[in-house]
Order: C-alpha cells, then sequence, then structure tokens
C-alpha cells in the first residue's frame, strides 16, 4: 500500500489476493472490501525492501559468487561458468526457483547472455524458469512489450503512441532514428539487451570478517602494555562474533614492529570459540615467544575463520543432560586447542577406524577437529590381540618344532624366554593394494613367567618378530 | 549422607582422622568391580587423585624395557566412562600407554579418548597437568616414568583441582622413588594354564588404610578377552603340580 496523489492504492499483493480481485493501482478502500477480514495491509517502506533485498541477495551467493540486488524486485547473479556446478544452466535457474520456494517465496528466473535479456525474460517471459543460449538474446527478447527493456514509464508510453509496441517493432527501425525520435534512452537500453553495450553490477559483498586494531604513540617492547593490549582486542573481536552469532576457527594477530616486518601468529580452534578467557589463553605463550624487535607500534587482531556459534542464552532452553553434554565439549575442546596450539597438529589426536586385518593398519588416529565426526567404531573384528603394539616389530631369534611351527623358546631383548604355551598360527594374508609382499604367520605364546608375547613369522622370509604384548 | 546428630557427626570426624583422609569431593570412588582390591581401598579408585601402577622386571638390568599394564589399565578407564552421564573423555598422555586399538573392546572408550603424544618430559608433566584440571576429562592415563616427588605432588593437586582420575604407569625400578600418588599398585604377570592373560596385582600402598600383611594384597586377576574387563580370577585353577595361591607368579620366579 502506498501513497499516489493524496490516495492509498495498492502496490504489490499477494497471489491469493491477486485471485480476489486485487490488482496494483486499486485504492486501498476498494481493495479492503474484496478481501476476506484479517488480511494483512502493510505501508511500503523503501527502506526495509531494499534490506530484505540485500538479504535475498546475499542468500543467492550460494548461485555465484557475483550477486547484486536490483531494486525494486530483482536480483542479478553473474552465472557464468555457475552452471556446471549445478549440472547445467537448466539446473541451475531451476534451483534457483526452488530455493526460493522453500522459503515461500514465488520467484521467477532466467538465464541470458546479457543482464538486460534476462532482466526482461524473468519479468515478461511465458516459462517462469527460462535459459537463453548464447547468440539468442535478439530472437528471445524480440516478442516481448517494449517495457521490457528497463525504460521510463513516459518514454514507452511514447513508443505506444506510435504503435510500438513490442520489442521486434524497435529492431525493425532504422538504429539512427530511434534517438532523436525517444531520447538516448532506448537505444542505450536495446544495446544493452542485446550485448552490444556492457554492463556492469556492483556485487554485494559478505560484511568484512570481525577485526580489531589498536596503534600504540611510540614503539613499545613492554609486556604489560601488550597483553592489556592483546586480550582488549581478543575481547573486541569476541563481541563482534557474539553479535553475529558466530564464533572463529582461526584468529589471526599482527604485531607491527618499527623497521622490521610485522610479525605475527595464529591461534586455531577446533571449535568455533569466542571465548576471550580462552582466546587469551591461547595466545598468551605464542606472544611470549614472538620477537618484538625494536618495539610493536600496532597490533592487530582478526578472525579468519568462523563458524556459526548460537547465543548463549539459548543453552539456558536445553535439557539437562544436553547441557551438561555442551559443557563437556566446550572444556574437552579448550583442552585439544591448548595441546594443539602448544604440541603442534599432531599433538592431540583421535581415533578413526579402518578396515584392515593388518594389526598396525587397523586405525588412524588423526588430528582433533580435522575431517568429519567420529566414525562408528563397533564395525571392529573381533579377534583376540594384544594390549601392546610394538611397532616396528623387533626381530627376534626364534627356537620352533619345525621352521613355521609353534614356537619353544623366544630370546627378545637380549632374554631367553622358554615358552610353556603357544597357540597359532594365525595368518593374516598381505594386503596386496597397501603394498604388502608378505603374509604373517602369528603365534600368541606365553612365556614361564606368564608374559603373552604376539610372535610374528613372515611368511615370505620366515623372520621371525615380537610385534605385541598382552602388557 | 549428611550427618544429623552431633555425636554422628564427632564420630564422622574421628573417622576422617583416622584414615587421615576427606572424602573426596569429586564424588564417589571408582570401583575397579574386583571386591577384594575394592574393599582394601575403601571402595574403589578415590577421583581427583593419582594411582600409581608398576611394572617390570625388578631390576633394570634387562634391556630397560617395561610396558605399561595396559590390560588393567583400559580396564579401569573404561569402566570410569562407563559410568559417566557427561560424556567426558579418556585422555592417553605418551605413546607409551596408547593402546592398540584393536585390543579395546568398549567401543564408547575408543570413541571418547584423545590421544596425546608430547615431545618431552616437560611438555609430557605440562600435559598430564593440563588434562587433569579440565572438566571435560574423566579419566587421564599416562606414562608416568621419571616423575620425582615435586611432579607427582603438582599432578595430585591438579587431579585435585579437576576431579578426574589419574592413572600412572611406571617402570618397578623407580619403586622407591618417594611419590603423593593416593594408591600404588604393582601388576606382574602369571602363568595359568589358560589362554586369557593373567596377573598378579599387588596394593603396594593405599593413604589412610593400615597396609595389608602380604598375602592379603594380592590378587590374580584375569583378561576376558570378549570383553575386555578384567576380573579376579578366584575361580582360576592354577598350573598343575604349582602351590595354590594367587601369589604363583612370584613363586615361579623365585624358584626360577
Amino acid at each position: 500500500m502506498g501513497q499516489d496523489r493524496q490516495r492509498q492504492v495498492v502496490l504489490a499483493c499477494c497471489e491469493s489476493a491477486r485471485e480476489a480481485g486485487v490488482t496494483p493501482g486499486l485504492p486501498v478502500a476498494e481493495a479492503g472490501g474484496l478481501l476476506p477480514s484479517g488480511a494483512r495491509v502493510e505501508a511500503y517502506t523503501p527502506e526495509s525492501d531494499a534490506e530484505a533485498l540485500r538479504a535475498i541477495a546475499v542468500w543467492s551467493r550460494r548461485f555465484s559468487p557475483v550477486v547484486a540486488p536490483d531494486p525494486p524486485d530483482g536480483v542479478l547473479l553473474d552465472a557464468t561458468g555457475c552452471g556446471p556446478v549445478h549440472g547445467g544452466e537448466e539446473q541451475l535457474v531451476g534451483a534457483v526457483v526452488e530455493g526460493f520456494a522453500r522459503h515461500g517465496l514465488t520467484a521467477r528466473a532466467a538465464i541470458a547472455p546479457t543482464f538486460g535479456c534476462a532482466w526482461a525474460l524473468a519479468r515478461f517471459g511465458d516459462a517462469e524458469a527460462a535459459v537463453v543460449p548464447e547468440g539468442g538474446a535478439r530472437n528471445a527478447i524480440a516478442p516481448l512489450p517494449t517495457r521490457a527493456l528497463r525504460i521510463d514509464a513516459d518514454v514507452d508510453a511514447a513508443l505506444a503512441e506510435v504503435g510500438i509496441e513490442r520489442v521486434e517493432h524497435l529492431l525493425n527501425l532504422p538504429r539512427s532514428t530511434l534517438p532523436p525520435r525517444f531520447g538516448p534512452d532506448v537505444l542505450l537500453r536495446l544495446d544493452l539487451a542485446l550485448g552490444h553495450a556492457i554492463e556492469t553490477i556492483e556485487p554485494v559483498r559478505p560484511s568484512a570478517p570481525p577485526e580489531a586494531e589498536r596503534v600504540f604513540d611510540g614503539p613499545t617492547t613492554r609486556w604489560d602494555a601488550l597483553e592489556l593490549t592483546v586480550r582488549g582486542l581478543l575481547a573486541e573481536v569476541c563481541d563482534a562474533l557474539r553479535a553475529r552469532e558466530s564464533g572463529a576457527r582461526r584468529i589471526e594477530v599482527e604485531l607491527d614492529r618499527s623497521d622490521l616486518d610485522p610479525t605475527g601468529f595464529a591461534l586455531s580452534m577446533s571449535q568455533p570459540c569466542r571465548d576471550a578467557r580462552h582466546l587469551w589463553s591461547l595466545a598468551r605463550p605464542q606472544l611470549e615467544r614472538a620477537h618484538l624487535g625494536f618495539g610493536v607500534e600496532g597490533v592487530r587482531a582478526r578472525a579468519s575463520r568462523l563458524g556459526r556459534l548460537p547465543h548463549e542464552q539459548r543453552e539456558r532452553w536445553r535439557e539437562g543432560a544436553a547441557v551438561a553434554d555442551a559443557a563437556t565439549e566446550r572444556a574437552v575442546a579448550e583442552l585439544t586447542d591448548t595441546l594443539t596450539n602448544r604440541l603442534g597438529p599432531g599433538g592431540a589426536l583421535v581415533f578413526e577406524p579402518r578396515e584392515s586385518h593388518v594389526p598396525e593398519r587397523a586405525g588412524r588416529l588423526r588430528p582433533v577437529g580435522i575431517g568429519g565426526p567420529a566414525a562408528q567404531i563397533d564395525a571392529c573384528p573381533r579377534h583376540d590381540r594384544p594390549t601392546l603394539l610394538i611397532d616396528p616389530p623387533e626381530p627376534v631369534r626364534v627356537m620352533a618344532l619345525t621352521p613355521d611351527g609353534p614356537v619353544m623358546s623366544v630370546n627378545w631383548r637380549g632374554e631367553d624366554r622358554r615358552i610353556v604355551a603357544c597357540i597359532g598360527p594365525e595368518r593374516i594374508g598381505p594386503e596386496w593394494w597397501a603394498g604388502d609382499r608378505s603374509g604373517r604367520d602369528y603365534f600368541k605364546a606365553q612365556d614361564e613367567r606368564g608374559q603373552w608375547l604376539w610372535v610374528r613369522r613372515d611368511t615370505a622370509d620366515g623372520r621371525w618378530s615380537v610385534h605385541g604384548v598382552w602388557a | 549422607m549428611a550427618p544429623r546428630t552431633p555425636l554422628s557427626r564427632l564420630r564422622a570426624a574421628v573417622e576422617r582422622v583416622e584414615t587421615r583422609s576427606e572424602p573426596s569431593a569429586a564424588g564417589p570412588p571408582l570401583a575397579l568391580g574386583w571386591d577384594g582390591p575394592d574393599a582394601a581401598i575403601g571402595g574403589g579408585l578415590r577421583r581427583g587423585a593419582v594411582h600409581e601402577w608398576l611394572t617390570g622386571d625388578p631390576d633394570p638390568s634387562g634391556g630397560h624395557w617395561w610396558g605399561p599394564p595396559l590390560g588393567v589399565l583400559i580396564h579401569a578407564a573404561g569402566r570410569a566412562l562407563r559410568e559417566d552421564a557427561a560424556g567426558r573423555r579418556a585422555v592417553w598422555v605418551g605413546r607409551r600407554v596408547w593402546p592398540h586399538p584393536r585390543a579395546v573392546r568398549a567401543a564408547a572408550l575408543l570413541e571418547r579418548s584423545v590421544f596425546v603424544a608430547p615431545r618431552g618430559d616437560a611438555e609430557r608433566l605440562w600435559a598430564i597437568d593440563l588434562a587433569l584440571r579440565c572438566a571435560g576429562v574423566a579419566v587421564v592415563v599416562a606414562d608416568g616414568s621419571g616423575l620425582g616427588m615435586g611432579e607427582s605432588r603438582r599432578l595430585q593437586l591438579a587431579a585435585g583441582a579437576g576431579g578426574g582420575v589419574c592413572l600412572l604407569a611406571r617402570p618397578w625400578w623407580e619403586r622407591r622413588e618417594v611419590s603423593a600418588a593416593w594408591t600404588r599398585w604393582r601388576v606382574a604377570p602369571a602363568p595359568s594354564d589358560w589362554t586369557d592373560p593373567r596377573w598378579t596385582v599387588e596394593l603396594l600402598r593405599c593413604k589412610g588404610v593400615r597396609p595389608a600383611p602380604e598375602d592379603a594384597r594380592r590378587w590374580a586377576v584375569r583378561r576376558e578377552h570378549e570383553t575386555g574387563d578384567v576380573r579376579v580370577a578366584a575361580d582360576a585353577p592354577d598350573r598343575p603340580g604349582e602351590a595354590a595361591g594367587p601369589a604363583t607368579g612370584w613363586a615361579a620366579r623365585r624358584r626360577a
């Protein structure tokens, strides 16, 4: 609803209102009579429309990296090269329409060689989603009304007066006659739609990552000043993160040194974090190690990788057990972050199972926070395995009944062990795809003190080794 | 249970003085599921405390090699996580105490384990201390070799602050080293005719508990292959022709 010559008129309406007979331009009083009671009539506010359009443009960045809002009611996407990602341009345009439909919005979309052509087809074309191939712009816009060229309403009216209603009529006129008769705008718009003139758009940028900076009066090497500054910067970044309901996965701190190159360090977190105290505990050892040179002139902190982290208050609504779990997860994340930041990425590891019968390949330890969530671990074969795997296996001298038979005695680490019980062999075939050349026979052997050893014999060369202990 | 009358309060106070121990603020003790040992140390391993497990040869001449008693440690860590409702973690500090994953039968233990690889003794101590102070850690299993009294005291304080159970594996030749640990155990392999590994577990020391005579503080335990649990092997028949009793392993060594 909006003002038009002292009357309140309908500017836009939804599909069901249109079915009831409401059309844009109708006085609001008349429209109210047509609509069932309870229909919502809202005042037109250009600012909130522009804001919503910008939000839609930001959301549309999932389809293309270059997106611009096109007021009042459109969004322009530079779809060059984006088709193959979605399996083709038809699929892309379908995905756009479908994506808007999921949010309850009706959208019409078109992909064309020029923005002008796509603009025209999306508004005046027959199909909800259209794709114009390269070089097809002229044919595509020819049957459309002249309004589809984005020309002013009074110019359009002037064209209509002389019987020019469709773009094809304009195309049939000599180019040189257009500007003197209808103004320069018509020819420009026509050229834009046909690709004879180049059109640029101003893409939306996602908001810049949270950043904070302080500049000192002069170079300083004072620890207390630096500590205070870095803590302040981290708190500032955390405040900015809180406003966006996100947390930092990585924070870069840069120190501008006088007469030297800037130095810096990075904090990496396994889970999104915006706890200034935890960040400081990670930053402190790194700051202590930083070489300050002749003094630091300025400090900058920037959250370069972000992750979603809901507001703290949300947690109050969770169940008791979930709160305890969340607290545990946070505490563990802080622990692993601190470990990784001091010991390096291999400092804190979690287990990832693998399907292999070869004992040393039964799983892999991977750094915390890299890769997906922990896999299901219950699919392991339930063989009897030693608690301690000696990797790499230690060669031993073995006395056996037959060359490949039960073990009689083992000389391991310079100590002769008489074997009183021996179970086996358990044969594990070579995994040729992993580069194994030899299978192994394993014997579980008990020495006279009661210690069980896992004695291995390579089937290819007959060499013996101890591969594990039931410790 | 809160004492209600002055007399019962006094009784509890006297008991605390006698046993020199406050009840742990971190919750009930962690029962190992072994009747004898649990009873001997007041129900189980005290939470918020360090427990040392010694293994290996009496003299260090045997190549200085020692393996931590992983069978028992896996069992204790598994029990600590099994009864933990908040989903807390087990942290294994030092490559030496990382178990072979296929020997860990409890999938939950493997899923909720963090393995830490410190590069030196100082980092190892720091990592154990850090893990113990973390609220999200129920049990820390660590390589405790080469720790002096000072470090041991520091770990005991860290465990008290965090409330987790700390299981330290140490070589037997460090038994003369003074330590602030709450309990101290010795685990030695025990021969048997059975195919499951067996050990003799001996309680060397427990704070606030009068030392028992030698026979009453040794138990035979065995590892069940299917579950990975370690149980008291009360019904275990011993090797024929040898003296009965849980101390078979010791007797055998003395004879050898």
